[in-house]
């Protein structure tokens, strides 16, 4: 995969429209999924996964080979991460009520199922625990490609996910 | 590795299911991959045309300078040649930089960068004097050696063309506001950040970075910003231009003709006269009006609801839910009266005294009043504040009138006699004398200060009429 990726990018640098579709094709989904797991809304999600790809077509030279994988979920984890910075700051005010869905552990959701309740559990974890078990149930990434993708040791990835599998096993215990 | 557990499968099931990238996602990056390159190739072009431009300038002043004779004969008649060229030459250009100060006062004098080319362009000593001086040459001896000085006297001549090109920077450099603190500046593109003091000049071009909290500015001009990020303020065709180049800014330029025009990530918004708040982030610039006429990208936003703009376009308006950047935003003085000396427009003067830079009255007919130099118009959010002192007082009574007549009056006891106190109104919430419903406007314009008293002796040190961003 790494091979074809650095030959796609490759060809972008000559500006090859159809490489870009190809490296937007394999990465889109896994993009939006990330994406939306950090910004909890589809519309930003949306925005962040299309402004990393599109950073990698205005400069192809900034990934230097390695995972391009790891690469777009960089970018696009960290636009994500400054357009929530920027609206917060803009709505701070109102910033609880919009920004996070209902997160109180000790809240039954009554009528609704495990998924639910897992996909609210996770929405309480701090961003990179959220994101490290993503990435890795999910996208099924490796340790060290995880974090390559957040710019941190494999030794905080592997503590960060440990971390979220315990928090959401307790929120289910809280909530049973 | 952390090994395979349970919840890692409720997690990629939960996940698993909401859907990916929508349809038409692959085919909307590509379109904006394709904008890219067209404005690249577009650049591209630009710059090539630039560079001939360039290239062609360079060999015409070459050949010029190589094969054209400059020298004037040594006869008398090249003195009248010379005497329109200096002229043209924009010789008079600095002195008439220098002499109708009052047009733009302060700004001329702080912008270093300016003074750069005005030395240059006149060449020194030989054309200033000179076409005043020959018209008279019998008394003067000096122009009789100069026809000698043949390299010198005429080396002005193909300046004419620095002269006009180098003119346009010159307006741009205009002073835009002194720097509280904590800000670092930019003058230039590629110079390095410094620290501010407190006093500093922003001439038009100059990068500011906030270090940290707000930066509130009350532009030469009159208009106030506040900004947290990064910003460059300059002048565009008349408007005042602030590039936004991360995080917010609010603006405020209620009752000024100039207008504001603020550009991020590639992306236009226009102010006049109004208030409005603007922020960039991810390709994205974000516009809410709080007051006033605003565009985004040529679109209107109504007031009270802020719209995001991509390269995509203008997304739908959503209601303003407010922003932490409007927190305690200084007041802008509209106007302020310190009675050192009397207002320009004029103490009533019925009694009226300026005593130790306060106005006092103690007799009949119990008032101080004075009018506006010009009328006052009433801003959103406006407001009247007055430091005063009576004696004895028991009632107090505004009175503001319109052109018309229209009086709006305020009476109130004042808490304690004896010490110095300050009141602060909001001039929407004065009722007029003959219409308790209806209250000040904005729009509308008064032409009066005027303070009734009922007691023996009232003192007011100052008043000022300021707007608050409510």
């Amino acid at each position: 995969m790494d091979d074809s990726d650095d030959m796609l990018v490759a060809r972008m640098r000559r500006s090859d429209l159809g490489a870009l579709d190809a490296i937007v094709a394999a990465h889109q989904d896994a993009l939006v999924r990330i994406t939306r797991v950090v910004t909890g809304d589809d519309a930003r999600a949306h925005d962040a996964a299309q402004e990393a790809f599109v950073r990698l077509w205005r400069n192809p030279e900034a990934f230097v080979g390695g995972s391009l994988r790891a690469w777009l979920i960089t970018v696009a984890r960290n636009v994500a991460l400054n357009e929530i910075r920027a609206t917060r700051r803009r709505t701070a005010r109102h910033d609880k009520s919009e920004m996070r869905p209902p997160s109180d552990p000790a809240l039954k959701v009554a009528g609704a199922d495990r998924l639910a309740q897992v996909r609210m559990f996770l929405d309480t974890l701090p961003e990179q625990e959220r994101t490290a078990l993503t990435l890795f149930a999910v996208e099924g990434m490796a340790q060290a490609e995880i974090a390559l993708a957040l710019g941190t040791s494999e030794g905080a990835v592997k503590q960060a996910i440990l971390s979220a599998r315990k928090k959401i096993r307790d929120r289910f215990d809280e909530s049973s | 590795m952390p090994g395979h557990d349970p919840v890692d499968d409720l997690v990629r099931r939960s996940i698993g299911q909401a859907p990916g990238a929508p349809a038409g996602f692959g085919a909307r990056v590509r379109m904006r991959a394709q904008g890219e390159m067209a404005a690249r190739r577009r650049a591209r072009v630009a710059w090539l045309r630039a560079g001939v431009s360039v290239a062609a300038a360079a060999l015409l002043v070459a050949f010029i300078l190589l094969y054209v004779d400059f020298t004037p004969p040594a006869n008398p008649d090249t003195a009248q040649g010379n005497e329109a060229a200096p002229s043209q030459a924009g010789t008079p250009t600095p002195e008439g930089k220098r002499k109708p100060g009052p047009e733009a006062p302060a700004p001329k004098e702080p912008a270093p960068a300016a003074n750069d080319p005005l030395p240059r362009a006149p060449g020194n000593d030989g054309p200033k004097p000179q076409p005043e001086r020959e018209p008279e040459p019998k008394p003067q001896p000096e122009p009789a050696p100069k026809p000698e000085d043949t390299v010198e006297t005429p080396k002005p001549e193909p300046k004419p063309e620095p002269g006009p090109t180098e003119a346009p920077p010159a307006p741009e450099r205009v002073l835009i506001a002194t720097v509280p603190d904590n800000v670092k500046l930019r003058l230039f593109e590629n110079a390095q950040w410094r620290d501010a003091k407190a006093g500093d000049p922003i001439v038009a071009g100059t990068r500011m970075q906030a270090r940290r909290g707000n930066i509130d500015l009350l532009l030469s001009g009159g208009e106030q910003i506040r900004f947290d990020g990064e910003i460059t303020l300059g002048v565009h065709e008349g408007a005042l231009l602030a590039e936004l180049h991360n995080d917010g800014l609010y603006a405020d330029n209620l009752g000024f003709e100039r207008e504001l025009l603020v550009r991020g990530e590639g992306l236009e918004s226009r102010l006049a006269a109004g208030t409005a708040l603007f922020s960039v982030s991810s390709g994205a610039l974000t516009a809410t009006c709080l007051e006033g006429r605003l565009t985004l990208g040529g679109e209107v936003v109504e007031r009270r609801t802020e719209r995001k703009a991509t390269s995509r376009g203008v997304q739908r308006a959503r209601e303003f839910q407010g922003d932490a950047l409007l927190k305690a935003i200084p007041p802008r003085v509209i106007a302020r009266y310190d009675f050192d000396v009397a207002p320009a427009g004029g103490l009533y003067g019925d009694g009226e005294r300026l005593e130790g830079g306060a106005v006092v009255m103690d007799q009949k007919p119990y008032y101080i009043g004075f009018r506006h130099n010009a009328t006052l118009a009433v801003l959103p959010g406006m407001r009247v504040r007055f430091r005063f002192r009576c004696t004895g007082v028991e009632r107090l009574e505004l009175e503001q009138f319109l052109a018309d007549n229209t009086m709006f009056k305020h009476v109130w006891t004042p808490l304690k006699g004896g010490d110095w106190q300050e009141v602060e109104l909001r001039l929407a919430e004065i009722p007029a004398r003959d219409d308790a419903d209806r209250r000040l406007q904005p729009g509308e314009a008064l032409r009066n200060f005027k303070l009734h008293f009922v007691g023996s002796k009232l003192e007011i040190d100052w008043v000022e009429f300021v707007r608050v961003q409510e």
